[in-house]
């Protein structure tokens, strides 16, 4: 028996006494709306917390899941892509097919307007166009391709018959017998 | 005392006139039961509708042999009522082997009028309530008492102490005014 002061012996004969509030029917209703909806009254009572935890525990699961695939996905996306923009120029531009059969004007003014096709020609050393390739193309199906379109056109091009042109030629600024040609037929034309 | 067997049969019929009966029988003693831990006649009024809700639905689980009805009912409007408490507000885990205990000179309790200090009662923080109430009325021992709450047994009587200390100190001051 718990050992109560005498104030909490009175207090508990007290509380026996309690007036009580007139509300059975209001409460009757409630318990009857219950009853009939079918309402379980509170399954949480027998465990709430654990089953709270559990719900914390499932969203934050769920979300975790939802956020990593997202994350994977941008990956993959920004990889593929990265793959995918470099290797299509190389192939186009650096394919032995297409330098080969350009003509030597049309050939010079597409090195103009796309510069990145005269890194072959400009530096011949292999370690840099080993290095381009690899950060283009990170999947191993692009790159032997790769190597194999860039190699043929350095050793298939002739050298150039006089060097200081060749280089001059490259920064776009020399001229051509066929730009005199041009220059000479405006000048025709509107005189 | 046979009407109230034929009332549980009906319950277990899902009889709705029988349901209603029997809630009316034990109205007065369940409301008392409420009122205890309630911080007001809707919060009291809450804790009988979900109990009585709760009966209806497992009264197929009560077994005679186990114990009276009443004391079936008197420990799911207990549970329900610590549910309620709990859902408002936590038990804090403080562990206390020897707590103070403050008394009160019973002259002291006689002269304010016991419906005040039922008011300072409900005033109490909700989980010092609850023991207090569980402590003093209930009779519960404080490893009942932990086992009911979900706390050690040091919070408890840490809890109760705190009661004491609390219920002092404001009927001391109902008691100079």
């Amino acid at each position: 028996m718990n050992q109560l002061t005498p104030y909490e012996q009175l207090l508990a004969q007290e509380m026996e006494q309690l007036p009580l509030p007139s509300r059975v029917d209001s409460i009757w209703t409630d318990i009857q709306v219950n009853l009939d909806a079918g309402n379980i009254p509170s399954p949480r009572s027998h465990q709430p917390r654990l089953r709270r935890v559990g719900i914390h525990w499932r969203i934050l699961v769920i979300t975790a899941a939802i956020i990593g695939a997202i994350v994977l996905f941008k990956h993959q996306q920004k990889s593929s892509t990265k793959g995918k923009i470099p290797v299509t120029p190389q192939e186009q531009k650096l394919s032995p097919d297409s330098i080969q059969k350009k003509e030597p004007g049309q050939e010079h003014k597409e090195q103009r307007a796309k510069p990145s096709l005269r890194v072959p020609f400009k530096h011949d050393s292999f370690p840099m166009i080993k290095q381009d390739s690899s950060f283009i193309s990170p999947s191993p199906v692009v790159l032997p391709p790769a190597e194999n379109k860039i190699n043929p056109p350095l050793i298939s091009f002739p050298p150039p018959k006089d060097s200081s042109k060749t280089t001059k030629k490259g920064r776009g600024v020399n001229l051509d017998d066929s730009d005199y040609k041009i220059i000479s037929h405006r000048k025709d034309s509107g005189g | 005392m046979v009407e109230f067997h034929s009332l549980i049969q009906g319950c277990l019929a899902n009889d709705r006139k029988a349901q209603e009966q029997l809630y009316r029988e034990l109205y007065s003693f369940a409301m008392r039961i409420a009122l205890r831990y309630a911080r007001d006649e809707s919060d009291a009024a809450e804790i009988m509708s979900h109990a009585f809700l709760k009966i209806f639905r497992s009264i197929h689980a009560f077994d005679p042999s186990k114990g009276s009805f009443h004391s079936w009912l008197k420990k799911i409007l207990i549970n329900e009522a610590l549910d309620q408490i709990k859902r408002r507000t936590k038990f804090n885990t403080i562990d206390l082997e020897g707590a103070e205990e403050p008394g009160i000179e019973n002259t002291v309790t006689e002269k304010i009028d016991m419906a005040a200090i039922m008011e300072l009662i409900r005033q109490l923080p909700p989980a010092t309530h609850s023991v207090f109430i569980l402590y003093v009325t209930e009779g519960y021992s404080h490893k009942e008492i932990a086992e009911l709450c979900g706390i050690s047994e040091g919070t408890s009587k840490w809890h109760l102490s705190e009661a004491r200390r609390i219920l002092k100190q404001q009927i001391s001051n109902l008691n100079r005014h």
